[in-house]
């Protein structure tokens, strides 16, 4: 800018801002485009493995890659189909059920999920400006932990919720939790992100403790346990309502989040700062740390604890786009989909037909790559 | 499978005059061993964890820390001298009322050297420090870490030498091998093998691997486990897995805890097209049989058995009237579709649109 004020005239100020606006455009444009390309890409890719093929063990191998288009494409325009009574042919009841109600609410699932944890991931490291925050900071999964252990050591005696006392048991126990820590660190009306830290990171540690407790008596329980402490998509297999509980959660909330993405700018640069430009920090505050809760918990009720996608996806993104949340919020969210469903496809495949937590994966491929961008594109500290 | 190629010869060789062998045998060991009773102290006998372990009298005070093991020692009439066992025994009902000590897998070393047992039974769950531990206080242990169903019997007999039950204990073998062998003889008449699912927990879905006595009982009872080239004791699966692979038969273990039941399975979303689901052949089973080295192995083994026996009955009755019903699925197969490729590769394909705007802003940059 500087430069173009000693070049004097308006006009050049004017045509240069406009090209740079221009090009940002055309930038933005272009990495919504290909991030969303690559998640439709992951979806598609995902849903051809399975036991049943076509990517799969060659001895149960019945389907092509495309009776597995043709499945999907039918069952999208079924309704239609049917509105104009229009017969549907050559769908047998296996390459339905097995792709349509089993395969897809897992990668759809994975979609919503990796979804919430990266656009949760992104707005907690705005929300304490510190590079390592992520979803579970503030003690969430800790309490969904503690919530999922006692209705999987409970088991039977729960009936009453029927197939969903897990997921409602793991939402309450990560409600409940940031509630206490919310009030804990509330004091006189404002909320220091200091102590909502601090606070998070203890009742953390003792929701914590209560699951350790619980993981050592459990005895026969332990798989289930452990199972659920990595996390994985498996639980939502043939499991349509879960997933659409799921997205009525974080569909709203990663679109309000959006919205909110130039307030979350303005965070940036301070609690001071945002405040002399006419920001309410304490409401903004309240309003992110409740939908960054809403949809993390519910993604953790379904899928467990899923790590690192949070943690990484953000920075990836941020190395890529910048610190502008405008555009940081929404590649994140496609990028995250992206990324979880195909850690999931690694975790179903790699070796099969035992599966993996998905949890293992997301770390153990996430890490090295994110540490090889990490030395490659960092120029600048955080 | 490693028993019935050993044990096919023999048997068929045999069929007629089977059931008089045995009964023969039995008396035969019966004589020979109650010459021997009572003369076997000191006695050094090899363990599950190959340890030598010298006996100089009978122990009159015995503590379990393991379920299968307290099953063993009930089984072979030494029961009265067990004075505690672990908070896992279960069976048979007399353990109930016995003090607790040692929840699995720890020891409480202390309780033991409160109760300074003469012997402290321990399982492949007992790690070697523990053993270790009990041996520098001065505890005499011995380990039953059987693999197969031949090592159950083996241990059978080493506690019945130990605990002086010798003839209870051998007379307990012959009857077990009597009835592995007829369940034997039996499945090598099948004509098929029923394909098994036997499912250990669900949400996720678990199942038993190779290596586990589950596995094992399903390959005796002459009927094939669906998750035999899984990794891992007990591997996780998906429910795409147990419908392409559409089992005969499925078992889920009955315990404590499970709240599995067969119309649960039946809802499962897709099991329908499962030819268990479709025949009703779903059933429970005791958790406790088909995961406990102890005598009642063998109850678990004639349970999985007897189900098998009865589809493979009914198969060749259909069979035999419609011969059409192959269940064999032969679809087109893609041309391009390899077996499971290297997965690292598919890792880095979600990053590929990040790479090119990478690109894209380094060349208009």
């Amino acid at each position: 800018m500087s430069q173009n004020l000693q070049k004097g005239t308006d006009d050049t100020i004017l045509h240069t801002s406009l090209e740079r606006y221009q090009r940002r455009r055309l930038y933005w444009t272009l990495m919504i485009t290909a991030s969303s390309l690559g998640l439709v890409f992951s979806i598609v890719f995902a849903i051809m493995f399975g036991s049943a093929g076509p990517f799969g063990p060659a001895s149960t191998r019945i389907f092509s890659i495309f009776d597995v288009l043709r499945e999907i494409g039918k069952n999208i325009i079924r309704p239609l189909l049917e509105f104009l009574n229009i017969p549907i042919s050559g769908s047998t009841d296996i390459s339905k059920v097995i792709i349509w109600d089993i395969r897809l609410p897992r990668v759809i699932m994975g979609a919503f999920a990796g979804m919430a944890l990266a656009v949760a991931g992104t707005v907690m490291q705005a929300l304490f400006r510190n590079p390592m925050a992520d979803p579970y900071i503030i003690g969430l999964a800790s309490g969904a932990s503690v919530g999922a252990s006692i209705a999987i050591v409970a088991g039977g005696s729960l009936f009453f919720l029927a197939g969903y006392t897990l997921p409602i048991f793991a939402f309450g126990g990560a409600l409940i939790t940031i509630t206490i820590v919310y009030y804990i660190s509330n004091i006189r009306g404002t909320i220091s992100v200091d102590t909502l830290l601090l606070s998070g990171i203890t009742v953390g540690s003792f929701m914590t403790a209560i699951t350790s407790f619980l993981t050592y008596i459990s005895g026969e329980h332990l798989r289930p346990i452990v199972f659920w402490l990595m996390g994985g998509l498996s639980l939502v297999e043939g499991d349509w309502d879960s997933v659409l509980i799921a997205a009525m959660v974080i569909i709203p909330s990663c679109f309000l989040c959006l919205l909110l993405s130039r307030p979350l700018n303005l965070l940036l640069l301070g609690e001071e700062s945002a405040q002399f430009r006419g920001l309410d920090v304490q409401k903004l505050r309240q309003l992110l740390l409740v939908l960054a809760t809403l949809m993390t918990a519910i993604s953790v009720a379904f899928t467990g604890v899923i790590g690192f996608v949070g943690l990484i996806i953000p920075h990836l993104v941020r190395l890529i786009t910048g610190p502008d949340h405008r555009i940081l919020l929404p590649v994140s969210a496609l990028s995250g989909a992206s990324f979880l469903i195909l850690a999931d496809v690694v975790a179903k495949t790699i070796i099969y037909p035992t599966e993996l937590p998905v949890g293992i994966i997301t770390a153990f491929c996430g890490a090295p790559f994110f540490l090889y961008l990490l030395r490659k594109y960092k120029k600048t500290g955080y | 499978m490693r028993y019935r190629s050993f044990n096919y010869i023999l048997i068929l060789t045999f069929t007629i005059s089977l059931s008089i062998t045995i009964v023969k045998a039995n008396i035969e060991d019966e004589n020979k061993l109650i010459s021997l009773a009572n003369a076997s102290y000191p006695l050094t006998l090899t363990d599950g964890y190959g340890r030598n372990v010298t006996f100089t009298e009978e122990p009159q005070q015995i503590v379990s820390i393991a379920p299968s093991t307290t099953e063993v020692i009930y089984a072979v009439g030494a029961g009265d001298k067990v004075i505690a066992v672990d908070f896992s025994s279960n069976f048979p009902n007399e353990t109930a009322s016995l003090p607790k000590v040692s929840n699995f897998p720890a020891i409480d070393l202390e309780a033991l050297l409160v109760l300074n047992p003469d012997l402290v039974f321990g399982a492949g769950i007992t790690s070697n420090d523990d053993v270790t531990a009990m041996e520098n206080q001065g505890i005499q242990v011995f380990i039953l870490a059987p693999f197969t169903l031949e090592d159950v019997f083996d241990d059978i007999v080493k506690v019945g030498q130990i605990t002086n039950h010798t003839t209870e204990a051998t007379l307990l073998k012959n009857s077990l091998r009597t009835r592995l062998d007829s369940v034997l003889l039996n499945a090598s008449s099948f004509t098929y093998q029923p394909k098994i699912y036997l499912e250990f927990a669900s949400d996720p879905l678990y199942t038993f691997g190779k290596g586990t006595y589950g596995h094992d009982l399903i390959e005796l009872a002459g009927a094939i486990n669906i998750a035999e080239n899984a990794t891992g004791l007990y591997p996780q699966v998906d429910h795409e897995f147990i419908i392409i692979n559409n089992p005969d038969i499925i078992f889920y273990t009955k315990g404590s805890w499970t709240t599995t039941n067969t119309s649960s399975i039946t809802a499962r979303v897709g099991w329908e097209a499962i030819s268990a689901v479709k025949n009703g052949m779903i059933f429970p089973i005791n958790e406790d049989w088909v995961s406990r080295g102890g005598p009642r192995i063998i109850d678990g083994l004639e349970a999985i058995h007897s189900k098998v026996q009865d589809e493979v009955k009914s198969k060749t009755l259909s069979t035999s009237t419609t011969l059409s019903t192959s269940n064999t699925t032969t679809m087109t197969i893609s041309p391009s579709t390899k077996d499971i490729v290297t997965f690292h590769m598919f890792d880095i394909m979600g990053i590929i649109p990040v790479l090119a705007v990478i690109i894209f802003r380094r060349v208009h940059s």
